[in-house]
């Protein structure tokens, strides 16, 4: 029996060295993870009631029914005072000539002024009358000689005022500062820009017989700080300007913006006390730099019945005054405006004009609409650059495919065209993503239900390979209302938005290249 | 969680590891060592005194998913090897590692008794294979989103066993009952308690994730620093308990006999040393939330992450005390004596972790030629892993006894090896007084058969 344990026990040493398998270690350079996934990636939200709340400085307001208006308002675009309106230029020098036999010199003569303007009363907050002496010969004594306005009151009595011709001169020169001064220019009675002067030679024994004394008399830096009258047809231009106008929200996007009920408002305040008509020009620019002229008519700023009562006037620019609709529609960014202004554009009014030099005409521009609009290819273009460090990995993937699902409450479609920019420029690949389904809305524009839609995007080898050469993406959005745009709906604050994406991923990565 | 991986894998990996199938020693009463797998196995020596740390070394190495040759074969392709790997992997694949140092070891025998004393140092690893890992890795055909770990298991330990053994014959010797009891130091466990781990895709928009974990561990290995510590503290450290092992040997007659024991009998109360690491929560992720009325979108991802981690509530809790039982283990076995010299065994052994079972099967001869030079020769089917062939000898050269075996002597083709393992060492033996020649004991049985003594196979083991 011994002879057969040896023989089993050397039958198992046979079988322990025969049939090898040969191993191969360097194979572990060809493993390969081959795996999937389907991870949620980011779900967006978005509810207008929010987006209002947060937005600081928002041209979104909310009504009481919780209806979404555009509200905008820039004071002051214009503004004009009594400068802008009426000025008294100063006065060319009037010879006034006296001499010891006729030492008294009356003179009525009309006050110079602007583009017609017929004074009937005006106090000057300052000004200064100009008088230069000369006479035949040196005087040798002194010689006085004084001024009247006899039509102009100071301090409640008629203006005079004296001047010096000293001993041993020939001329004199001297200033007289009248501010407060009260003209009568109708000089009591139907004149107008009357100024009624008077001259007289008081010191008249110390004047040679033969000696003739002219004095210039001019009246110069006047300040009208009232004045009544016909201030003329004068035109006046207002400096340009601009502001930002942002619609928050749809401000990145280009055209397309179609507000159903478009109008603005040009708001005037004037304690002016004549008609005004005001030319503006106001010129949208959207982010494309793209302009749009307003277009808009000229109008009149009714004068302020009685000194210091406020007249407002409102203007609505509306489609049949302007081009309103295409100014919206473009979605302005920036607001240039220039403008002037034309006083009694209807020649002279019954009534006097009156001003005073805390008279202004100021104009405001205000926009307060309601959202109800339609979108019709309202498009966003934006270029994401230099994407190619984030993609290293991506020829580990076989196969990407991204879900989009969408519950839309908002009332328009939005599309993205996707594009894989090379280096050289050219579009070498892309894909199409109908992102959002506009939700449904009843007969008022109001959204009655949610859409709600899944949309997956398939990256197969063909778009990864381009993805692998794209050094930036484009996407070019578009939005439409219900029906294509053709839909006017509105907007209020219970409309919400909820995304989801995720990504199913199957990979292939390769251990051994790492 | 550094340290509770180290503690992991450094004790597994590192010794190298499991729960030994012993399916070659276990009818081989050559070696002493026998008494290991059945405290009442006879044994044939008078007395032994194992050499410290020589008598007994085993390492045990089992793979019941995959061999080398099924991943790295030449002339395959690797990733298709992978696939159907992973395509073959259950909830039943385990990966088990053994180390086991006999550190002393004395026998000796008293009228019909014999007793055993000694100690023992070994190490384990068990863990299921991650098959869902597996086949999301390299399958093609799973998603990670779609992983379910809930059957994942693993346990480590590393112990020191002092033990007492004796084994008394009784019915004329026809039955031999065994005892051992074993006072059982742990430096070092961890285990798995449950491992409710999933992640689920709801649709595409929705990952749910939900954690039931708890991993319990005890030992100094799993705190920052043990500098500090006595080393007797980390050596026999306040985690022991008093485990038995049970056995009994039946001699029918001449030809059959039967035997079975029950191994590891008791748990162990950990008390020190101990930290849990929990995760228990749910969490829904619906990707990064974005209000897009916000301008700021910065702290989107930061917030995603610190609502993850708040919802699984890692924890590490220190202190809790915990018992566990060891893993049981049983043989029974039917022997056929064909002569004195020639004995031919079917096995069956199993394994009870976790309440569920892991079965051997082996049938296996054993070849006395001489007290010099005994050997044996096994086929065993190791939890699911075919064609074992386990071979073994002890050559004993005066008072000293060398031995070697394996459960798989075909792992000498490692390209293809799932299970194998490797015993060797050397005691001090001594057999006794030779009773007579070879050839005289021959003539007596067959006398005795003839007198129909009760006696007769009390020969088969006096060498």
């Amino acid at each position: 029996m011994r002879k057969y344990g040896l023989w089993v026990f050397l039958t198992f040493l046979i079988l322990a060295a025969c049939s090898k398998k040969e191993l191969d270690f360097e194979m572990i350079d060809d493993l390969k993870v081959k795996s999937s996934a389907t991870l949620p990636l980011a779900s967006l939200s978005l509810s207008l009631e929010d987006l209002v709340a947060d937005i600081e400085d928002s041209t979104l307001v909310v009504d009481p029914d919780n209806a979404l208006r555009i509200y905008y308002r820039q004071d002051s675009v214009f503004t004009y005072s009594i400068n802008d309106i009426l000025t008294v230029p100063d006065q060319e020098p009037l010879p006034l000539p006296v001499d010891k036999s006729q030492p008294n010199f009356d003179l009525n003569v009309s006050l110079g002024t602007i583009a017609g303007a017929q004074l009937y009363n005006a106090i000057f907050e300052r000004g200064h009358i100009a008088v230069s002496i000369n006479a035949g010969d040196t005087v040798q004594s002194d010689v006085r000689l004084a001024f009247t306005f006899r039509n102009a009151t100071l301090n409640g009595v008629q203006y005079r005022d004296t001047f010096l011709l000293s001993a041993g001169n020939i001329t004199a020169v001297d200033t007289s500062y009248i501010g407060g001064i009260d003209f009568d220019f109708t000089n009591g009675g139907g004149s107008v820009n009357a100024l009624n002067i008077g001259l007289e030679l008081i010191d008249t024994a110390n004047v040679d017989p033969n000696n003739i004394i002219i004095c210039g008399v001019a009246l110069e830096n006047l300040a009208v700080e009232v004045a009544t009258g016909y201030f003329g047809d004068r035109v006046q231009a207002a400096p340009p300007g601009d502001f930002d106008f942002n619609i928050n929200g749809i401000d990145q996007f280009a055209g397309g913006f179609y507000l159903t009920d478009p109008n603005l408002k040009l708001i005037t305040r004037s304690t002016v006390g004549l008609p005004l008509e005001i030319t503006t020009e106001f010129i949208g620019e959207n982010a494309e730099l793209n302009r749009v002229d307003l277009d808009n008519d000229p109008f009149e700023i009714t004068a302020s019945p009685a000194p210091g009562v406020v007249a407002n006037s409102v203007l609505s620019v509306n489609p049949n005054n302007s081009q309103i609709t295409e100014f919206l529609a473009n979605i302005p960014q920036k607001i240039y405006y220039s403008g002037s202004v034309q006083i009694n554009p209807q020649g002279q009014p019954a009534d006097p004009n009156f001003i005073s030099n805390t008279s202004n005409v100021v104009v405001d521009f205000e926009v307060d609409v309601p959202m109800e609009f339609r979108l019709e290819d309202m498009r966003l273009d934006e270029v994401v650059e230099d994407i190619g460090a984030d993609i290293e990995n991506l020829d580990n993937i076989d196969e990407l495919t991204v879900f989009f699902r969408s519950e839309n409450r908002l009332p328009f479609d939005l599309n993205l065209s996707v594009s894989f920019i090379a280096a050289n420029g050219d579009s070498i690949n892309g894909f199409e993503l109908p992102l959002l389904a506009a939700a449904p809305v009843d007969g008022n524009g109001r959204v009655s239900a949610a859409n709600i839609q899944e949309i997956p995007v398939v990256f197969d080898e063909s778009l990864i390979n381009s993805f692998l050469l794209t050094q930036d993406l484009r996407f070019v959005a578009s939005a439409n209302t219900t029906n294509n745009g053709q839909t006017a709906v509105k907007l209020y604050t219970d409309y919400d938005l909820k995304i989801q994406t995720a990504m199913q991923v199957k990979g292939n990565y390769k251990i051994g290249e790492e | 969680m550094k340290k509770l991986i180290f503690t992991l894998f450094g004790l597994g990996l590192g010794f190298s590891a499991l729960a030994q199938s012993d399916l070659t020693l276990y009818n081989f009463n050559a070696i002493p060592q026998v008494h290991h797998t059945n405290p009442a196995y006879p044994q044939q020596t008078k007395w032994y005194i194992g050499l410290p740390a020589l008598s007994g070394f085993s390492t045990h190495y089992h793979n019941s998913g995959f061999s080398p040759a099924d991943i790295f074969e030449k002339g395959t392709d690797i990733n298709q090897n992978l696939e159907t790997l992973s395509n073959n992997l259950d909830e039943r694949s385990q990966l088990n590692l053994n180390n086991r140092i006999e550190l002393l070891g004395v026998g000796f025998k008293t009228g019909k008794g014999f007793v055993t004393l000694g100690a023992l140092q070994q190490i384990d690893f068990k863990m299921d294979l991650p098959y869902q890992l597996f086949q999301i890795l390299f399958s093609g055909r799973r998603s990670i989103t779609n992983l379910d770990l809930n059957t994942f298991d693993l346990e480590v330990m590393n112990r020191t066993d002092l033990y007492l053994g004796y084994q008394h014959k009784f019915l004329n010797e026809q039955l031999t009952l065994g005892v051992k009891a074993k006072y059982v130091f742990v430096q070092t466990h961890a285990y798995i308690d449950r491992m409710n781990l999933s992640l689920r895709n709801d649709g595409n928009y929705n990952v749910r994730a939900v954690s039931d974990i708890l991993v319990r561990t005890s030992g100094p290995s799993a705190f920052e620093s043990f500098d500090d510590e006595e080393i007797l503290d980390i050596a026999m450290p306040d985690n022991r308990g008093l485990i038995f092992d049970f056995g009994a040997h039946y001699k029918i007659n001449d030809k059959f006999d039967v035997s079975a024991s029950f191994l590891d009998l008791g748990s162990i109360t950990y008390n020190s040393y101990n930290r849990d690491y929990v995760s228990e929560g749910e969490y829904e992720f619906e990707g990064i939330e974005f209000d897009l009325s916000e301008d700021d979108f910065s702290d989107a991802s930061s917030a995603a992450a610190d609502s993850l981690e708040e919802a699984f509530n890692f924890q590490e809790l220190d202190g809790n005390t915990y018992s566990r039982s060891l893993m049981n283990r049983a043989f029974v076995s039917f022997n056929y004596n064909l002569s004195p010299e020639h004995s031919f065994g079917a096995l069956f052994h199993t394994r009870i972790w976790n309440g569920e079972m892991y079965n051997d099967y082996s049938v296996n001869y054993v070849g006395r030629v001489s007290r010099t030079f005994q050997f044996t020769a096994a086929y065993s089917m190791i939890n699911g892993t075919m064609h074992n062939i386990g071979a073994g000898f002890d050559l004993k050269l005066g008072a000293f006894q060398l031995y070697l075996m394996t459960d798989n002597a075909l792992a000498a083709d490692y390209a293809v090896v799932q299970t194998t393992n490797l015993r060797f060492g050397i005691n001090f033996t001594f057999y006794g007084r030779r009773q007579k020649g070879k050839d005289a004991q021959e003539a007596e049985v067959e006398k005795q058969k003839e007198t129909q003594t009760e006696e007769s196979a009390s020969l088969m083991y006096n060498f």
